[in-house]
Parts: C-alpha cells; structure tokens; sequence
C-alpha cells in the first residue's frame, strides 16, 4: 500500500472509530443533537465541494434539493399514507430527477449566470412551498413523522453518522474514477475538455444528479429527524451558510469542506449566546479565508498530513 | 497508415458583419502536413474553431471520413480523429501533468486505465517532461505548458491534428523539440495542419501551405509556389514592397530546410 494511501485509511478509520464512540461519552441529548445537525452540514459541505469544487458548477440550488426530498417524503407520508421508507426513497428520487432537470437547463451557464438560475430557483421553491400553505402549511410548518419510536437522539446519531460515512465514501469513490478527472476537466475548462473528448453534456449533468441524489438523503434525513419542515429552511441564507462552510474547510477538498461543516456548526452552536454577532464572526472568517488562504483552512493541513489531495 | 480524408467545402463562421470565414474549401487526403498562414485576423483560428466544433459554422460543409461533422460537438469530432491544441494554451491548470494526460485517452475510452497510464508515461518520455508528471499544470512554463498540449492531443491519438501557434512564445530550444516532435508523429501517420507566424518553421515543415487573408483562402500548394505567390506578398507585405520583398523573404540557399526552421 501506498504511503498516502496507508495514511488516508489510518485517518478515515480514525474518524470512525471516534464517531462511533462519540455517544457512549456524550450522554447529553443536547449536544448529541448539535453532533447530528453538524453531520448534516458536513454532508451539505461535502455536496456542495463536489459540485463546485470538483465539477465547477457554482449552485444554489443545493439546498433547494434538500428541501424538495424533505417535503416529499414529508407530504407523501401526510397525505397518502405511503410507509415511511418508501416516501424516504421518493424524496431522494425527486431530488435526482430535480437535479437531472437543473443540470440539463444549466448546461450552457458558467459562473454568475449559474448561480443566478440556481438562486431563482432555489427562492421559487422556498415561496412556492409557502404560498401553498394549504397543502404544506406554510410558515407554520409540516409536522414530520419521526424515524424512531423514541426521544433519544443515539439512534439519529447513528443513522445521520452512518449517512454521512457511506455518501462520503461514494462521492470519494466517484471523484477517483475516470468521472472526478472529467469533472475536474470541466472545471478548468470545459470547451478543452470537450476537444479532449470529453462529453460536457453527460459529465455536467451527472454532476449536478451525484450532488441532488446526496442532497436528497440529507434533505429526507433531516425532515424525519427534526420533525417539522418550514419553507424558510430552503433560504439563501442557509445555502450561503454550507458554502462558507465549505470554503472555511477547503472547498476543492471533499474531507476539508466536510471537516469545515461540522466544525463550524460546533464553533456557531458554541457562540450561541453572542446571538447574531456570531454570524458577523463567522462572515468575518470567511472574508480572510477567500482573502489569504484561498484553499480554506483544513485542505493544506490535509494534503501536508497525507501527502496528496483528495 | 490511416486513410484519411477531411474535406472542407465552402466554410463559412459570420460574427454579425464580420466573415471571419467566408466560404473556404480545401481537403486533407492522407497523412499530409499542411501549413496555414495568414495575417492576424484572417480568420485561422476561427477556422480551426469551426472545424473542431467549438463554432458552429454559419455556411458549408465539413465531412471526415466521408461523412458530415457539421453537426457534432466537439466530443464527438475529437473521437472521430480530430485533435488540436490552442493558440493561448489551455491546459488543465490545477490537474497534474499525467492527469492532463490521461483526461483524453480516458475520454475516447480506446484502452483501459493501466494501458493509459503506461502510454501517458511514454508520451511523456517522449516530450521530456516525465520529471514533471505529478506537478500541477499550472506551474509549467510556456513552453512546457505547449508540450504538454501537444502531449494531450497524442494521448487522443487522433488522425488529424491542429496545432494552433505551436512555436509562438517558445524558447529556440524547446521550439526546436517541438518541430522535431511534429515530424516524428507525422512519420508515424498522422495529419497535421499547423498555424504559425513562424514562416521559417512553417515552409520548412510543411508539404503544402494553405494562405487565409480577411477570412478567404487566398493561396493553397506547394511551399515554394506559394512563397512566390504575389497575392500572398501582397496579403503579407503590401503591394508597393511585394516585388522588392520577393527575394528577402527568400531562404538563403546554402541552408537545408530543416535549419531553416529556427524557431
């Protein structure tokens, strides 16, 4: 085994041995439900350096597919009784379709132009889920069916841990396919790409599906775990905050932008009693990171650890 | 040795107003190496850019193979045999070398990964930059960054290539390698169509020199014919000079035609 990969397999077992230890020293729910939400953003993190930092798109629409698998499975459970893990399956569907159309009508647009349609779309979402207030209540909320028949936060702990490992290991595996050199192609600059041979329309496309289908799992984890789903968790301001997120950590590095999901939302959740100055805080770190240290934070620590990049 | 047949047939690439290029015809038949000239704004590029799909063309036909491209975008021409490189490099800066590599063998899918691999390590035996397989492209020179351009379109291993300015802004060493380079993979069967500014590289190299100017073929045949072609001249240097610069644009005789491609 390669030196590089003998120390990424000491580290990823590493994070799992803590992980899975993490509940029987945290006993308190409190911060066993901060460990789970930060799990959730490390996941969005890694969604989002996929897309971006991998493939170069620059959506925000993320959190928009999030949304659209938690309402799904949130709706189809509240209005047709369909059992529970198949409403689950169909809201990671809906985000893969959604995410096949966005790809598809994204396909000419780089840069500014993306993240404006990705913006629309996202907003068109969050309002349309409010307007509908008959049919989704709205502001008031959809109330959730929960997962497990126990107020425990250890079996959520589990699952969204278990979410997390598995999809960061798919996406890890995507990215060291033939796939995550095509998409990286792309990203530096698709008209060469494409006179390489590369089919721009098919890679993009499966780019934007990868990330929904991920989105998805999140988005129906988290409407089943926090139990209630406004329309106001789809807003810019969420989708802003995965990708400060992701920059923090290291954008163009999968377990960089992870690490910086679940970091942050401990260093947020911490500076809780500052109210909203933690969020100047959290702005004010970002600014220095896209200003010095335009690999974030965590991904040259990575690569000086293990020798090579993700 | 491939068959090979590109046939051009009235080409045309309108911006608004501008022809860029207005109905050029030519054909390439078997492994020939062809110079393309012309003055800035001829319309070489856009040529070269319609040809390999990046623009879709306003009139005319491209067939390959005996059959229409016109059609299809890039991917498709790159897999059909049509490779190039580009005048301003565009390499996969923040990729490796052997990633750069290994992204259009990968993407033309002709053989599997390890195969691939040993041929990216050969192709960059070839072009001497083995020591620099895992740095990132950015961090290349000009002139290597060429290289390793020329290195992806081999790894495509296509029939036709268009080399756009290989020479231009290339130390005379490294300029040298990459004529010595171009006529290695043209002895080996491969079609070139080089554009260049370099005219001592370009008669020196080529077997037939195509001539653009204000985006018509002006002039198309042998090297020498075409250096003495007064609407070339004239094209280049203006019609008051063209008689008087006949003979300075002429080679010194003493010299054999490789020398005379110093870069």
């Amino acid at each position: 085994m390669k030196k590089a990969s003998l120390k990424k397999a000491t580290l990823f077992v590493g994070l799992l041995l803590v992980g899975l230890l993490v509940p029987l020293i945290i006993k308190s729910p409190y911060w066993l439900h901060v460990f789970v939400m930060a799990y959730f953003y490390g996941l969005l993190a890694a969604t989002w350096s996929f897309l971006d930092g991998y493939a170069g798109q620059f959506s925000f629409g993320n959190i928009a597919l999030v949304v659209i698998a938690g309402y799904t499975s949130g709706l189809l459970g509240t209005y047709t009784g369909l059992p529970l893990p198949l409403g689950m399956i169909a809201g990671v569907l809906a985000a893969g379709a959604v995410g096949l159309i966005i790809g598809y009508l994204c396909l000419r647009f780089r840069g500014a132009y993306l993240s404006l349609f990705t913006i629309a779309f996202a907003e068109a979402i969050r309002i349309i889920l409010n307007t509908e207030h008959k049919f989704t209540r709205g502001p008031c909320g959809l109330r959730v069916e929960g997962l497990f028949g126990t107020s425990s936060q250890v079996p959520y702990y589990y699952l969204m841990f278990f979410i997390l490992a598995v999809s960061l290991f798919m996406m890890y595996r995507v990215l060291k396919s033939r796939w995550g050199l095509f998409f990286k192609a792309i990203r530096e600059d698709d008209e060469a790409a494409s006179s390489m041979g590369v089919n721009i329309v098919r890679y993009k496309i499966i780019a934007f599906v990868v990330t929904s289908i991920f989105c998805g799992i999140g988005g129906v984890f988290y409407a089943h775990f926090s139990q209630m789903l406004t329309p106001n968790f789809g807003q810019i301001a969420t989708m802003g905050l995965v990708i400060g997120m992701a920059i923090i950590g290291g954008v163009e590095n999968l377990i960089a932008a992870m690490l910086g999901g679940i970091i942050l939302e401990f260093g947020l959740e911490g500076l809780r009693e500052f109210g909203a100055w933690r969020m100047v805080l959290f702005g004010g770190l970002l600014m220095l990171v896209v200003r010095f240290a335009r690999n974030g934070l965590l991904a040259p620590v990575y690569k000086k650890v293990i020798g090579e990049e993700v | 040795m491939a068959d090979i047949n590109l046939n051009i047939d009235g080409l045309k690439k309108y911006f608004g107003g501008v022809k860029a290029v207005d109905g050029v015809s030519f054909s390439v038949e078997g492994n020939e190496l062809i110079g393309l000239i012309g003055p800035n704004g001829s319309g070489k590029t856009t040529m070269i850019n319609t040809i390999n799909g990046l623009l879709s063309p306003t009139g005319g036909s491209i067939r390959f193979q005996g059959k229409p491209i016109n059609h299809l975008p890039p991917y498709e021409r790159a897999k059909r045999g049509i490779g190039r490189t580009f005048q301003v490099t565009r390499v996969f800066r923040r990729m490796s070398v052997l990633q750069n590599l290994m992204v259009p063998a990968l993407a033309v899918g002709k053989q599997p990964k390890k195969a691939i691999r040993k041929r990216a390590q050969e192709v960059m035996e070839f072009l001497t930059i083995e020591h620099l397989a895992n740095e990132d492209a950015k961090n290349l020179s000009g002139g290597q960054q060429k290289l390793l351009e020329l290195g992806r379109v081999l790894m495509l291993d296509p029939e036709v290539i268009f080399l756009d300015e290989p020479f231009a802004g290339v130390h005379p060493e490294l300029c040298q390698q990459i004529y010595t380079y171009i006529k290695e993979v043209h002895a080996n069967g491969k079609a070139f169509i080089i554009v260049s500014h370099d005219m001592d590289s370009i008669f020196s190299l080529s077997q037939r020199v195509i001539v653009m100017n204000e985006g018509h073929k002006i002039a198309d045949g042998d090297p020498e014919a075409v250096r003495r072609d007064d609407a070339v001249i004239e094209a280049y240097l203006g019609e008051a000079s063209a008689e008087a610069q006949v003979e300075e644009t002429k080679p010194p005789s003493s010299m054999g035609r490789d020398e005379r491609a110093a870069c």
